[in-house]
């Protein structure tokens, strides 16, 4: 929300008391964080890190020695089963390949099917074709000299 | 003087309130719904699902979205009002959203590889196949990234472009030396790497906000204080509450995928310098074929816009004919750009254009 800095003036101050307050901290922290002994500190969780592993290794040692199941026997069986599903999907992915192999033979076998019907129907057509009578060459002068023309043709093609 | 006064009582009572406010949260009462937009699950890849939102009509091309590792999804579906997945599906986009789940100990030796390649191909190859299922409106993918996220995208699609029409890069770090002060931490002089990983396993999330916190100390002062200068605001109450429930809610990075990540980006810079070779494969940006949108946020002090721009020269470099990069950037800092107005209708004018 604006504040109106003309009838406000609280509301101005405390404005201007945050943006110094803001620019003076942001100013030391510049400092701080690029700072050798910043970077010490950083250096410094390494060590902590290990020794934390060092302390979970020796709790489990300590479990193991009770015959009590550790963390690590814990994240060995949830692996197992990660590894179980891992197989499970990877089976999934080959029966999706399969199938999409088998649409696409099935897809193609259509297409060779309908190709080859199609030049049946082709050849047929061309050997019936081939087979009708040659159209009539000379036009009929009169109906019943076409009825003469017409048989003359067919006999022809015979 | 009788303003100071109004103003004095004003703040007195905006103090109250914003006492109330933290107490009603810390007792647990103030509690928000994120992530609330309906979807269902369409895959499970160990932890990550691959959720599915569907338009009421389907009017659009469909989107596949890669979220960050370390955080959780919905800060996409924030709030109602507050959400890029509510403004795609909304204009008729299917929406296919990778939700990385929360890693566990037994993910610590899980390779990088194993979530850029297999987890991300088997999600994108499953929406593609819930696509033709469906609508059979495309076989591409246009895809958005955000973050960590959008990295593991980028290598995905330089590696596996087949399935992706184009991708969008939102504040998605390439160009890791150009990441300011989080560079400067990540040196190999500086950061004990290996030492971390031997010891934690997976690196845990309290570590990873801390150090987020700490790029923008005085961003402590600044949440508070934005709170308290607007409390009053209920619309503006739950949407700081929500953003602090998610922030608070993060998730470890997979330990030995993480090593390979800060050792090559972070110590290599390999996504723009080359030179790495990924599960017996080049990490080559320069082999990068669809076209690319990259969007940066103004305010971003985790990702700045030099780092996500870095794409600009790394993306299909190695081609005849690169494909073309394109850059915006949007007001916002890292997290916020997520919840801004700007950030969808930039989606939605990158998804129209072509």
């Amino acid at each position: 929300m604006p504040v109106d800095k003309t009838t406000e003036p609280f509301a101005a101050f405390q404005g201007e008391m945050y943006n110094t307050w803001e620019k003076a901290m942001g100013a030391w922290w510049d400092q701080v964080l690029e700072s050798p002994a910043f970077y010490d500190t950083v250096k410094s969780v390494g060590p902590m890190a290990q020794a934390r592993g060092q302390y979970r290794q020796a709790m489990d040692s300590a479990l193991r020695e009770l015959q009590l199941p550790t963390r690590d026997d814990v994240v060995r069986l949830t692996k197992i089963v990660t590894q179980v599903e891992d197989r499970l999907l990877a089976q999934e992915d080959l029966l999706l390949q399969v199938q999409d192999r088998l649409i696409a033979m099935e897809r193609e076998a259509l297409k060779a099917r309908i190709e080859a019907a199609e030049a049946r129907i082709a050849a047929e057509a061309a050997s019936r074709a081939a087979a009708a009578p040659a159209p009539a060459e000379t036009a009929p002068a009169a109906p019943a000299a076409a009825s003469t023309s017409a048989n003359t043709g067919r006999r022809g093609a015979r | 003087m009788i303003a100071l006064s109004d103003a004095a009582r004003r703040d007195l009572d905006r103090t109250s309130q914003f006492a109330l406010f933290l107490a009603e949260r810390a007792s647990g009462a103030f509690r928000v719904t994120t992530g609330a937009s309906p979807h269902q699950v369409l895959h499970r890849d160990n932890k990550a699902r691959l959720l599915y939102f569907a338009p009421v009509e389907v009017a659009r091309r469909p989107v596949f979205v890669s979220m960050p590792l370390i955080n959780t999804w919905t800060i996409f579906d924030l709030l109602p009002g507050r959400s890029v997945i509510e403004r795609l599906v909304g204009a008729g986009h299917p929406v296919y959203l990778v939700d990385w789940g929360r890693p566990g100990p037994e993910d610590a030796e899980t390779p990088l590889a194993r979530y850029v390649d297999t987890t991300l191909g088997r999600m994108a190859d499953r929406a593609l196949r819930h696509v033709a299922a469906t609508t059979g409106a495309a076989d591409q993918l246009d895809a958005i990234g955000y973050c960590v996220g959008g990295t593991f995208l980028t290598m995905h699609v330089a590696r596996a472009p087949a399935r992706f029409r184009r991708l969008c890069t939102l504040a998605t770090p390439i160009d890791f030396h150009a990441s300011g002060r989080l560079a400067a931490w990540s040196k190999p002089e500086h950061f004990p790497l290996d030492a971390l990983v031997d010891g934690l396993g997976n690196y845990p999330k309290e570590m990873m906000r801390e150090s987020f916190r700490m790029l923008r100390p005085t961003g402590d002062g600044a949440k508070w204080h934005g709170l308290w200068s607007r409390v009053e605001d209920e619309g503006f109450r739950t949407l700081w509450a929500a953003l602090e429930q998610w922030n608070g809610d993060g998730v470890d990075f997979p330990g030995e995928a993480y090593r390979e990540y800060v050792r090559r980006c972070y110590f290599d810079n390999a996504l723009v310098a080359g030179g790495w070779m990924l599960d017996g494969s080049p990490v080559d940006l320069g082999r990068g074929a669809v076209p690319v949108h990259a969007i940066a946020a103004s305010a971003d002090h985790i990702v700045p816009a030099a780092a996500a721009f870095g794409i600009e020269r790394a993306w299909g470099r190695a081609l005849p004919v690169a494909p073309r990069v394109t850059t915006q950037t949007i007001r916002g800092g890292h997290v916020g750009v997520c919840v801004g107005r700007d950030l969808p209708e930039a989606l939605l004018a990158w998804l129209a254009s072509e």
